[in-house]
């Protein structure tokens, strides 16, 4: 039945998005497949099983001056034939969480949240919201999701919220107010990691503060000059230097004490992950794959896996669904229906995504 | 990415937490090195990623930041050219694999290979839109590409951001900033690299020739030493004096050649040291000499003077004393040795 509902789409799809484009150019998404235009799920959608092995990519589409003309979103299930809409320039996506990626764009006059499911073809609205929401994540539970909003009209932070599926929002934390050595805010990272603890990544050009907000007490940690948080794993929140480029260091910051300690001297793409989202995953020399568990020290020494690991985090351009424990890799960073690879960090092999998740 | 790295991690740490900390810089110093530098003029050819081609109002402003690198870099640091078999992409707005934040990025693995990307013109952050100067109308708010890829470029040859003095007073300092500035803010289109980013790149890779000044951001010691053809002469005879001038800081500044500088012969006259002549430069590189026709016993020095437009520091010989003598009127005279060595 999906896949009927797909191919009936498809050639009006076509027609409106090539319309919308007009002289614009998709500069990437290479096998991006068909336009999408997801109808709202269903109860028989929603009861369906979970979309194992569903992935995203979110890429610019360009007009023929190099502008911003809308942001791509491919998604679909390893294996399986790809689709793509096409969201306004101020747009995000994230997950996939139990086999949903939450897609946020904002036409200029409101924020609009969906979540789509890309096993079932289908997509749940779930929030209009006058602020702009700059990123939001879904929560491991999949029952609510935490988003950053800034002020429409002065840009301002406006804090990190949580917003119930179908219910209200609150706000967790405060909006920061510009840092006067750091510079504007250009990007406001989210990860929520297993244990509800959640990360908060503030960061101007080149250095971020961070802040680890544990929900079940109230208390925030705060953290001035790193680079992004990539995840909280028991006493400590993992993060980047503030570097200019890769490789950089990636540390581990004492939440008691605030003490640094390098993890990985030189990483390029980077994941906290495995069974209990302990071990840092990230790209060595040579396009090659490394572990290290933060708290243990537990090293598997880097090697080609097939792909670097996709970023955790509501401003990640890519995500994958990877089975319980694994890790996401794709060529470049970059996930397409049969270049997903899913990585145990514990016994340092891959396999292909779709056979990972049967 | 190499294991080269490692070796200097560590200290390219300290430096990336004192850039990104609260302890201001004291003085103008130069840029932090951050990896493994490329080879002394090393040619690195770029062409546009694979579907990450950017507009031509932005290749035009790359091109031009890389012409800015080559003129600008004062030192034998690599160069950039565009070469579309080049083996070093630059893209353009697509698959920007750095962090969130940032209108642009790279990724190094020297000597092997770098790459820059650039964020598409109407990228969105958190403050707004982007807008590249050069694809609008220049509205203030605009951020410079040409700037903001030679900042990359000096990012590429290994430079880190460059640590401000607390008030930024020095921010024309550098082109490679830890935030580069909008229009119309000071230095936002800076095109050129600024004096702490060249004693860096200078430090790494060396003087291109031994006429080349240091750049005023850095303070090299240098090193002054003077030979004489004869040390004991009969009044009126001719002495030629030779200086030979040398860089003695570190690394790639230790034991240079120094040409083309002001080098003077001086006197001891009562406690202190009076100019004679300033010196000639000679045949061979860092030489300077003048001679003098000698009437009395003298204690002679050659002195090199701090510029004001460059960063070497004083020095001054040891000094030579020649022994005049009557001049000979009745043979037999006595014949002179020359000074052992010349």
């Amino acid at each position: 039945m999906e896949s009927l509902r797909w191919r009936r789409l498809v050639p009006l799809v076509v027609v409106i998005a090539a319309g919308a484009l007009g002289p614009g150019r998709a500069v990437s998404g290479a096998g991006a497949g068909p336009a999408w235009d997801p109808p709202p799920c269903t109860e028989a959608d929603t009861g369906g099983p979970p979309g194992a092995g569903a992935w995203y990519r979110l890429d610019p589409v360009l007009d023929r001056a190099g502008t911003l003309a809308a942001q791509r979103l491919t998604a679909g299930i390893a294996g399986r034939p790809s689709r793509h809409l096409d969201l306004a320039p101020e747009s995000f996506a994230s997950g996939p969480v139990g086999g949903l990626v939450l897609a946020g764009e904002d036409d200029g006059s409101v924020s609009r949240l969906r979540l789509l499911d890309p096993a079932h073809g289908c997509a749940t609205a779930v929030a209009d919201e006058p602020a702009v929401i700059r990123s939001a994540v879904l929560d491991p539970d999949g029952r609510s999701i935490v988003e950053h909003r800034v002020d429409r009209a002065t840009r301002a932070d406006l804090g990190i919220w949580r917003r119930a599926i179908g219910g209200s929002a609150v706000r967790l934390l405060d909006g920061l107010e510009p840092d006067p050595e750091l510079g504007p805010t250009f990007a406001t990272d989210l990860v929520v990691a297993a244990d509800g603890r959640l990360v908060v990544s503030s960061c101007a050009m080149d250095a971020c503060r961070v802040r680890v907000l544990d929900p079940a007490t109230g208390a925030v940690d705060r953290f001035r000059g790193t680079g992004q948080g990539l995840g909280v794993t028991g006493g400590s929140v993992v993060v980047r230097a503030a570097c200019p480029g890769l490789p950089c260091p990636v540390e581990a910051i004492d939440l008691a004490t605030g003490r640094r300690t390098t993890l990985a001297e030189q990483a390029g793409a980077a994941v906290l992950g495995g069974p209990a989202g302990t071990d840092l995953v990230y790209e060595a020399a040579g396009d090659r794959v490394a572990v290290l568990g933060v708290a243990t020290g537990r090293r598997v020494a880097a090697q080609e896996a097939g792909g670097v690991p996709l970023r955790a985090g509501s401003t990640a351009t890519a995500g994958a669904d990877a089975p319980p424990g694994r890790v996401a890799l794709a060529p470049r960073g970059r996930p397409g229906p049969t270049t997903i690879r899913a990585f145990d960090p514990v016994g340092g092999s891959s396999a292909e995504l779709m056979e990972a998740s049967r | 990415m190499t294991s080269r790295h490692s070796s200097i991690a560590a200290f390219v740490l300290a430096l990336v937490v004192t850039t990104t900390g609260v302890l201001p810089a004291l003085a103008a110093t130069p840029d932090p090195f951050m990896g493994s530098p490329f080879n002394q003029n090393q040619l690195l050819a770029y062409r546009w990623g694979a579907g990450a081609v950017p507009p031509t109002v932005i290749k035009t402003a790359i091109n031009a930041a890389a012409d800015d690198a080559n003129a600008s870099r004062k030192s034998k640091a690599p160069t950039f050219a565009y070469d579309g078999g080049g083996s070093n992409a630059i893209s353009y707005g697509v698959d920007v694999p750095c962090g969130v934040n940032g209108l642009a990025c790279f990724r190094r693995d020297a000597p092997s290979w770098f790459a820059v990307y650039l964020r598409e013109n109407g990228h969105r952050f958190d403050w707004g839109t982007l807008r590249w100067c050069e694809a609008t109308d220049r509205p203030n708010g605009c951020y410079d590409a040409e700037n903001i890829t030679l900042d990359e470029l000096g990012h590429v040859l290994g430079l880190d951001h460059h640590v401000n003095l607390a008030d930024d007073s020095d921010y024309g300092d550098a082109v490679v900033q830890t935030y580069s500035r909008t229009k119309p803010g000071a230095f936002y289109n800076a095109h050129v690299f600024g004096r702490c980013d060249i004693a860096t790149l200078q430090q790494v890779y060396d003087v291109p020739t031994t006429s080349t000044l240091y750049s005023t951001c850095l303070d090299v010691p240098t090193q002054l030493s003077m030979t004489a053809t004869r040390i004991s002469v009969v009044a009126g005879s001719v002495v030629t004096f030779t200086a030979t001038l040398g860089s003695a800081g570190t690394g790639r500044l230790s034991n240079n050649a120094v040409s083309g500088r002001t080098v003077v012969l001086q006197q001891r006259a009562g406690s202190g040291w009076t100019d004679v002549l300033t010196m000639i430069p000679g045949s061979t590189a860092g030489t300077y000499s003048v001679g003098l026709v000698m009437r009395t016993t003298s204690d002679l020095r050659a002195l090199f003077r701090k510029p004001s437009s460059e960063g070497l520091r004083s020095s001054s010989s040891a000094p030579i004393t020649v022994t005049v003598s009557a001049a000979c009127t009745t043979g037999p005279c006595p014949q002179f040795a020359p000074v052992p060595g010349q």
